[in-house]
């Protein structure tokens, strides 16, 4: 269908160029659709609260880490992916990247980050059409105006456009002739009631 | 010059190869296949088409983003409206003939239970094309005798009162709203053959079909590209200037 996928959002804090890019590049090769947001010091890590996702490098985080890390997360509503070392708080995080992480489970660990969001997209297709908007189709599709029709259903003309417009989306047809013919193949109407 | 995917020195041959959709493009310049090892420099030579226009159209169709350069823009109107209205004629008398030719063809083939949804089908184009054909029509009507007014006028800075009151007569508005429900019919005639008509006889004259309407479709969106982002900006601008020099 038309409608774009939803774009991820996500805070980059990380300073060194190398690491940067290299992140970039994974979720590149996932195939992931991301709009970037790039901040180098803490200061910087408030603007960052609008993103969802946060991939924060250790280094950027100013000492005490622990109490600097804590105070993270409480203002930060979005999930963090921590890229740290043993020695850290690391536990304060459910996903986080060690220098010991070999190749295979670097990407796994950023395709779980990520993954939550995955499985999200294919439960809202709800295609299925309901029998009103099968009413205002035949409607529609015999030509009334928006008008005539929340005149004859008792309805008013803002829930006739609000179903128009998920018929619409549900059935990727969008203009008049395009629903007229949908709804003489499915036999919703008759061809000599439409109007000329 | 910089650097282009397809750039003078290359052979037309290879160009094609890179990517077989300019095939009606170079059709449009009045390039016959044919043409050996000869690069585009020497075609262009030869056949007396100007290469740099040739390299810009060519390149926008080959990548959509190319028109962010904007050099498009430095082409006289009259080449410019000269390449869409070869491009008009190959819609009329090429494409849509081409199209009918396989709708006829696939309605011929119909089994009696699909006759119905089939002539539906048939008709909906029938009822595209013609929109189709009118908007292409009233453009070489009105739009393109007009920006030759304009660019005649600004030539010569001679304006008439009829011109000025074209200029406010704001034609090209029209353009961008007309070009936006041909496109959304044809994508409805897509989809609707996609997703909704039963299976019929021959799968193979529908896939067809639709392979052709899907290559109309960009076609059809790299000239509306071209009209505007190139002409219609280019007119304003005429516009503008000689609204300035008349008061």
């Amino acid at each position: 269908m038309y409608k774009k996928s939803h774009k991820i959002e996500l805070t980059l804090a990380i300073e060194h160029y190398l690491l940067r890019s290299g992140i970039q590049f994974i979720i590149k090769q996932l195939g992931l659709d991301v709009n970037y947001h790039h901040i180098s010091n803490t200061e910087d890590i408030k603007k960052g609260i609008e993103s969802d996702f946060m991939i924060l490098h250790h280094k950027i985080i100013p000492k005490p880490k622990a109490l600097n890390l804590k105070k993270l997360q409480e203002f930060y509503r979005g999930k963090v992916l921590l890229i740290g070392n043993e020695t850290m708080h690391a536990e304060l995080f459910d996903n986080v990247i060690y220098p010991s992480d070999k190749e295979l489970d670097i990407i796994q660990k950023i395709e779980h980050f990520f993954s939550e969001l995955k499985i999200k997209e294919p439960e809202e297709n709800n295609e299925a059409i309901s029998t009103r908007e099968i009413e205002i189709l035949k409607h529609v599709a015999l030509g009334y105006s928006n008008k005539e029709i929340a005149d004859k259903l008792f309805i008013s003309i803002n829930t006739v456009i609000t179903h128009r417009k998920n018929l619409t989306e549900k059935l990727g047809i969008k203009t008049i002739s395009g629903l007229t013919v949908y709804a003489l193949m499915n036999n919703l109407i008759d061809a000599n009631d439409v109007k000329p | 010059m910089k650097h282009l995917p397809i750039y003078a020195n290359m052979k037309l041959a290879d160009a094609i190869h890179l990517n077989y959709l300019l095939l009606p493009i170079i059709g449009r310049f009045g390039i016959e296949l044919g043409f050996g090892n000869k690069t585009i420099k020497e075609i262009c030579d030869e056949k007396e088409i100007n290469l740099s226009f040739f390299l810009e159209i060519v390149n926008s169709y080959h990548n959509k983003d190319y028109f962010a350069s904007e050099e498009l823009q430095n082409y006289s109107l009259t080449l410019v409206v000269r390449y869409l209205i070869s491009t008009h004629h190959y819609y009329i008398d090429v494409k849509i003939p081409e199209l009918e030719e396989i709708l006829n063809h696939f309605l011929e083939n119909s089994s009696n239970e699909n006759k119905s949804n089939n002539t539906l089908i048939t008709n909906f184009f029938e009822e595209y094309k013609n929109e189709l054909i009118n908007h292409l029509k009233q453009e070489e009507r009105t739009l393109f005798p007009y920006t030759f007014e304009l660019e005649e006028a600004n030539n010569t800075k001679i304006v008439s009162p009829a011109l000025i009151n074209k200029i406010n007569n704001t034609l090209v508005e029209k353009e961008h709203s007309d070009h936006h429900d041909l496109e959304e019919k044809l994508f409805d005639l897509k989809n609707l053959i996609i997703k909704f008509l039963p299976p019929v006889k021959r799968k193979d004259i529908l896939e067809k079909l639709l392979i052709e309407l899907f290559r109309l479709e960009e076609d059809l969106e790299d000239h509306s590209r071209i009209e505007e982002q190139v002409l219609v900006p280019k007119i304003i601008q005429l516009e503008k200037i000689i609204i300035a020099q008349s008061v």
